[in-house]
């Protein structure tokens, strides 16, 4: 069993706390279920909020997931449900794998396929539900190169149909480029139903000597919105004692704006094409910082092992074109205590 | 050279790295050299991550729903 809490503070006034319980149990050596409860309640006052002219809102996400795995001489299939709702928001989805060991367990292959399907709604307005639906998957290799490193490649593509837009966003049309000031037009913003989306991703882990290991992520991502990024996620673990783990993080990622944004929407017939004020389709970069303690102990001599962990973060997102901000700092932080019996 | 191309030489470059026998995998098997991190742990930080980014993909979790936080 293990519970985590999340929490996390910006700079624009949003504050998030999730608690999260997962119950996993292996019937035996072949097959094994698990379910767990996640909650996510957050306040915001973000510039989206704060443009569209509305009020700060509350509001609470709450998400079941179940799955399970059956192992079989080399190939573990496994599988999984999720059903998360809030009052604006419904969502299904599901998740298929199939986990191939090759080459006396030096080659893992793991092919994914998942897919979901959400209902988007408007708070105070019944009538507005807009339907939109995921399908993707995932190929992924991992491969030890040595008795101390291993590298994983992996390729995703997810594609998205129906309304990615937000139901409470507006575009300014003239003006200083905000709803919140008087602008000659405001129009809900407008983005493309369809979204292909493609994410190469390398991983690559070496230990050096007996206490110290280090890993380097890298993600090369594009879209067919004409959005691009790049992720670097260097990190160093140092076993600090018998039972404690430390590890250090950084994560740099940048990205190309989506082909449609702008800034500033200048001339009237901007309206009648695809017109949007998300700062995630901006151009922008982020910097995070981390901290994270691991600690295990053996509790009696039952084979229950209790295992408490702290990962902390400091972020600042830098937006390079996004009228009225500029940066947001962020602190975030997770405590996880979980009990594994044997 | 096209991707199928590509992707055999990949596969040939990967299948031919030096086998480690299960007897000296006392390394890799170590906490700090675990790939991916607790799901538990990391969860919160993928979710966010996927509403503040406009780039997902290759995360460990699988969060869903909106929770535009």
């Amino acid at each position: 069993m293990s519970s985590a809490l999340y929490a996390r503070t910006d700079s624009n006034a949003t504050t998030v706390w999730s608690p999260r319980v997962r119950v996993a149990g292996a019937v035996d050596d072949t097959y094994g279920v698990e379910a767990a409860v996640a909650l996510d309640a957050w306040t915001g006052a973000s510039i989206d909020v704060t443009t569209a002219a509305t009020k700060a809102i509350h509001e609470v996400r709450k998400e079941v997931t179940s799955g399970g795995y059956y192992a079989f001489a080399d190939l573990t299939v496994s599988g999984g449900y999720r059903y998360s709702t809030e009052p604006d928001y419904r969502s299904h989805g599901g998740i298929g794998n199939l986990t191939l060991d090759l080459a006396n367990d030096n080659t893992t292959l793991v092919l994914s396929l998942f897919g979901s399907r959400d209902d988007v709604g408007r708070a105070g307005d019944p009538s507005f539900r807009r339907p939109q639906r995921t399908i993707g998957g995932r190929l992924s290799i991992t491969q030890l190169l040595s008795q101390a490193s291993f590298l994983q490649l992996a390729w995703e593509t997810t594609g998205i149909e129906g309304y990615q837009a937000s139901p409470y966003r507006y575009v300014a049309i003239g003006g200083d480029g905000t709803c919140a000031s008087p602008a000659p037009l405001c129009v809900p913003e407008h983005v493309p139903e369809q979204r292909l989306r493609n994410a190469a991703i390398a991983r690559v882990r070496h230990a050096f000597g007996e206490h110290v290991s280090a890993g380097l992520d890298y993600r090369f991502y594009f879209d067919d919105w004409g959005l691009s990024s790049q992720t670097i996620a260097p990190d160093l673990a140092l076993i600090v004692s018998e039972r404690g783990t430390l590890a250090l993080h950084y994560r740099y990622y940048t990205q190309r704006e989506a082909d449609f944004y702008q800034p500033r929407y200048l001339e009237a017939s901007d309206a009648t094409g695809f017109v949007t004020r998300d700062r995630e389709l901006s151009a922008m970069y982020s910097n995070r910082i981390g901290l994270g303690y691991l600690h295990t102990c053996a509790l009696g001599k039952g084979g229950t092992v209790l295992t408490t962990a702290l990962r902390t973060g400091l972020i600042r997102y830098k937006y390079l074109a996004f009228v009225g901000l500029d940066h947001v700092d962020a602190l975030e932080g997770t405590l996880l205590i979980s009990l594994d019996h044997r | 050279m096209n991707v199928q191309s590509y992707g055999f030489v990949l596969i040939l470059l990967v299948t031919g790295c030096a086998r480690v026998a299960p007897y000296e995998r006392e390394t890799l098997a170590r906490r700090d050299m675990q790939l991916g991190q607790n799901p538990d742990l990391v969860a919160g930080e993928e979710h966010g991550l996927a509403y503040r980014e406009g780039s997902s993909g290759g995360g460990d979790a699988k969060a869903g729903g909106c929770g535009c936080n």
